[in-house]
């Protein structure tokens, strides 16, 4: 008889995390469907959500600690001796060289932040806040401009797309990639509702683009020059919100200044769109209630991406599209996802610290300079620079230089191959999980989601494994001190909330290791396993804080509970919500409360984005004869995700991760729908199988992100999916601000491959697709 | 992009892909559901429930006909969110070829659908 379980999680593939019910049968994951109960995705999923067990059960997941050995290889070594042996290596390289010489690269992807709060309170007990993760190599630049723009780096733009009347979609394809809540069907429903209106910029005819009223066909790389020649139009008609620029804004008029210089046909046509569009642009955008901006990638990644964030955030200002029902606003946070480091410098490479973070793109650069506190030893964990950083062969390179590499990770990914010891970490849904992507307003929500499996034999969820190694290190405190923490925990909330206070307090050393404090002590008292969640216990109570009346509304406290208790009643909701809940509930006109400058205006004259636009120069969009085609490497796709999807089985279509080619240029090459072309750019050559589309801009070519793993095919040998993009891009590809690559234009130039390497890629695809299917 | 229910749904009527749209946009005929294509987000999740295999993707070859018919008749047909009472006979029909020729109807389905039957 077959034992089927419903049980509620959440999705881990994109930001949005929608709630989903796994049926689990005989300890495996078999359906999904939509969670109805989440209050934030209601029942929604998309295509990609159905494959998680693709995640979940396949060949590569990792089930022992590994340690390189001399000749190269792997050997497999117990949990003991793994803690024993790394701790005594973290010794001898901290007392050497200090802490400045440790950098977690990673902590988190797009479903599995718990572990991070771990990672990060070891390295800082060691001395160490050096974190390169993703968002800097994606996000950074927006996090500057808000820094200044709204006085913090963590005041972070919400997207009220489900109640405005225009929609303006710049540099993402949300029809296939998502970023807020239920994306089809709010496209679906702006599509058919004729009193609202969608704008999509894009290069390329994207599935989004299909659904608009006006599609920018923007040239590659031109995004400022547009927004620019926009913002000018809509200066010059007078089609800005005085009114809101008055009462909410400072520096307007060194902004209206430089924006009166911006010769507008001259910038539209670098573009490539024509100023009768441009107009048309700007009629929409006047005649519009409520519009709201969704930006992502396309910019962010794009050219000029710190200016293309500010000028798009200045679209929202001046046109006065902000903290009203159906435009942008701020969200609060139960615990911010990255932290606010204006001013700050990262010594061995001289990037300025944005958020917090470091910017993958100098990785190699940290660990191979000469600087005196260059990197010797990196924890690795959630993440795979060895494909997701700028530049494969360097990011290599510099993995390999380093004097201890530790990768935890739930599969052998490039890194790991890389790494002196490989720790297996159990899988998203074989621990309590969480993520810190809470970006909604006037409601914001968060899902604390318990396992719904038992952990792979071998395994162990990260917050056990940082312990481990805490304990290991003398940084975390024995049972005998920690023991009467726990027993006040088991008593009350209230109880441990006193002695966790006067422990901090009398034990300075602690406090960077708070996370595992919480967790060894409130965290075996919490209900379901669910012990991970112990870190948001101060979390909870700033949060409650901070947004006392929000909290209260969420929760729908009784009035004769003080604020003094509501972080309590919040932390105990959150823990007992496996369905996820709203933390805060907000009105719209509350917004204001979020900016953070101390006059709670937004400061629009930023001197260093104004010089920039000042400098911007048409010949930057003009193809490089060397390499004449614009490759965005990492395009959004219909089956790609992330790289924690190993399994080339999770796919329903384009087995290979095709480089997608306007049908004209292919036949310029005289190359055949299919076939095998070789891309290169300054960095590298890759050889990939093209696919013609007509959706692609002349000159045009996008490579898939999430390919490139090796996975063990039908005979054990480990074979390559699809392209490794990074052997192609240059870490000085990059934004000079935040050092966020430039993803989205990458110069290269196309050839038909070799009869040789076209056979030679057919044959591993073939035996790929073979033991798929097998 | 969308999915559509096709013939082999007629007179089976199991209704389990119903349960798991995220976006409800099944609609009812009297022996048949359809998918209405305009609300249908293609996340696919309802093609493996079918028990007779009748929910395929729009990237399939020859399915004119029946993209055609759910186009049409979801405009025509009451919206359905939850399961309601299976057929009696929908196992018998499961495997049964020529369908649509022996028995479509072009009637609504829902409360009344079994009266009609009776009509």
């Amino acid at each position: 008889m077959s034992d089927v379980q419903w049980h509620k999680t959440a999705c881990n593939l994109c930001y949005v995390n929608c709630g989903i019910e796994v049926a689990i049968e005989n300890d495996r994951m078999g359906k999904i469907r939509g969670d109805r109960s989440n209050p934030k995705s209601q029942g929604y999923l998309c295509n990609k959500a159905a494959r998680i067990p693709y995640y979940v059960h396949h060949k590569d997941r990792l089930t022992t600690p590994l340690r390189r050995r001399a000749d190269g290889g792997f050997e497999p070594i117990d949990w003991d001796t793994a803690v024993a042996e790394i701790a005594e290596r973290v010794r001898q390289i901290h007392a050497a060289h200090g802490g400045q010489s440790f950098a977690l690269y990673g902590g988190g992807g797009q479903g599995n932040h718990a572990g991070g709060a771990y990672v990060t309170g070891l390295l800082r007990a060691l001395g160490s806040r050096n974190t390169f993760n993703a968002l800097a190599q994606e996000k950074t630049g927006d996090f500057w401009v808000n820094g200044r723009m709204f006085g913090g780096q963590n005041c972070h733009t919400a997207e009220d797309v489900h109640h405005c009347d225009l929609l303006f979609v710049l540099g993402c394809n949300p029809w296939v990639a998502h970023g807020f809540p239920n994306a089809r069907d709010h496209l679906n429903r702006i599509r058919k509702d004729s009193a609202r209106k969608l704008i999509v910029v894009d290069p390329r005819r994207t599935e989004t683009a299909e659904l608009a009223d006006l599609h920018l066909a923007v040239r590659p790389g031109a995004d400022a020059f547009l927004l620019a020649a926009l913002l000018a139009t809509l200066v010059r008609r007078g089609a800005i919100d005085r009114a809101f620029i008055e009462a909410h804004t400072v520096g307007f008029e060194a902004v209206r200044d430089a924006l009166l210089r911006v010769p507008v046909e001259e910038w539209a046509a670098a573009a490539d769109i024509s100023s009768a569009d441009v107009d048309r642009c700007a009629d929409m955008i006047q005649a519009a209630k409520a519009m709201v901006v969704r930006v992502e990638l396309g910019i962010q990644q794009g050219v000029n991406s710190t200016l293309n964030s500010y000028l798009e955030k200045l679209l929202i200002m001046l046109t006065g599209h902000f903290g009203r029902k159906g435009t942008n606003q701020l969200h609060t946070w139960l615990a911010p996802l990255w932290g606010n480091s204006q001013g700050k410098v990262y010594a061995p490479t001289g990037d300025e610290v944005i958020g917090g973070l470091l910017p993958p793109n100098s990785f190699p650069r940290a660990v191979l300079s000469d600087h005196p506190e260059r990197l010797r030893a990196v924890f690795v964990d959630s993440s795979n620079p060895a494909n997701t950083a700028a530049d494969t062969m360097e990011a290599e390179r510099a993995l390999r230089a380093l004097e201890l590499l530790v990768v935890v990770d739930v599969a052998m990914t490039e890194t790991a191959a890389l790494a002196h010891y490989v720790l297996p970490a159990s899988s998203q849904y074989e621990k309590t999980e969480f993520t810190l992507f809470n970006f909604e307003f006037p409601d914001n929500f968060f899902h604390v989601r318990p396992a719904v499996l038992a952990p792979l034999p071998g395994t162990m969820a990260e917050p056990e494994i940082y312990s481990r190694l805490a304990r290991a290190l003398g940084i975390l405190p024995g049972d005998n001190v920690l023991g009467p923490l726990r027993a006040a925990a088991a008593r009350s909330l209230p109880e441990f909330d006193r002695a966790f206070g006067a422990f901090m307090k009398d034990n300075p050393a602690a406090q960077p290791a708070a996370a595992l404090v919480l967790y060894n002590t409130l965290g075996s008292t919490l209900p379901d396993g669910t012990g991970v969640a112990a870190v948001l216990w101060p979390a909870a109570q700033a949060c409650a804080r901070r947004n006392p009346t929000a909290v209260r509304r969420a929760l729908d406290v009784p009035p004769d509970v003080p604020d003094a208790r509501l972080g309590e009643k919040l932390f105990e909701a959150l823990v007992r919500s496996p369905q996820g809940m709203a933390f805060t509930r907000h009105d719209y006109e509350e917004v204001w409360s979020l900016v953070e400058t101390s006059d709670r205006k937004v400061h629009l004259a930023i001197p260093e984005m104004l010089d920039w636009l000042g400098r911007l120069d048409v010949a930057q969009t003009r193809p490089d004869p060397e390499f004449p085609f614009v490759l965005a490497a990492g395009q959004r796709r219909m089956f790609n995700a992330n790289q924690i999807f190993r399994d080339p089985a999770w796919r329903r279509n384009d087995p290979d991760g095709a480089l997608m080619v306007n049908p004209d240029d292919l036949a310029s090459l005289e190359a055949t729908d299919g076939a095998w072309l070789a891309v290169q750019s300054k960095r590298g050559r890759i050889v990939v199988r093209c696919q013609a589309d007509v959706s692609m801009r002349r000159g045009q070519l996008a490579l898939p992100h999430g390919f490139g793993q090796a996975y063990p095919s039908a005979d054990g040998t480990r074979l390559v999916n699809g392209p490794r993009a990074n052997l192609l891009t240059a870490g000085d590809n990059r934004d000079p601000i935040a050092g966020t690559p430039y993803h989205k234009n990458v110069p290269v130039r196309l050839a038909k491959a070799t009869p040789e390497e076209a056979t030679a890629e057919e044959e591993i695809s073939r035996r790929i697709h073979a033991a798929v299917a097998a | 992009m969308t999915y559509a229910v096709t013939e082999a749904c007629i007179k089976c009527k199991y209704m389990d892909c119903v349960e798991v749209c995220p976006v409800d946009c099944f609609y009812e005929g009297e022996n048949m559901l359809v998918i209405n294509p305009d609300e249908c987000i293609d996340c696919g999740v309802c093609e493996p429930e079918c028990p007779p295999n009748a929910i395929l993707p729009d990237t399939e070859q020859g399915l004119e006909q029946w993209l055609e018919l759910n186009r049409t008749y979801s405009a025509q047909w009451p919206n359905i969110t939850r399961k309601g009472e299976v057929p009696a006979d929908a196992d018998a029909h499961k495997d049964e070829a020529d369908k649509f020729n022996k028995y479509f109807r072009a009637n609504p389905g829902g409360a009344k659908a079994g009266e009609m039957e009776q009509a």
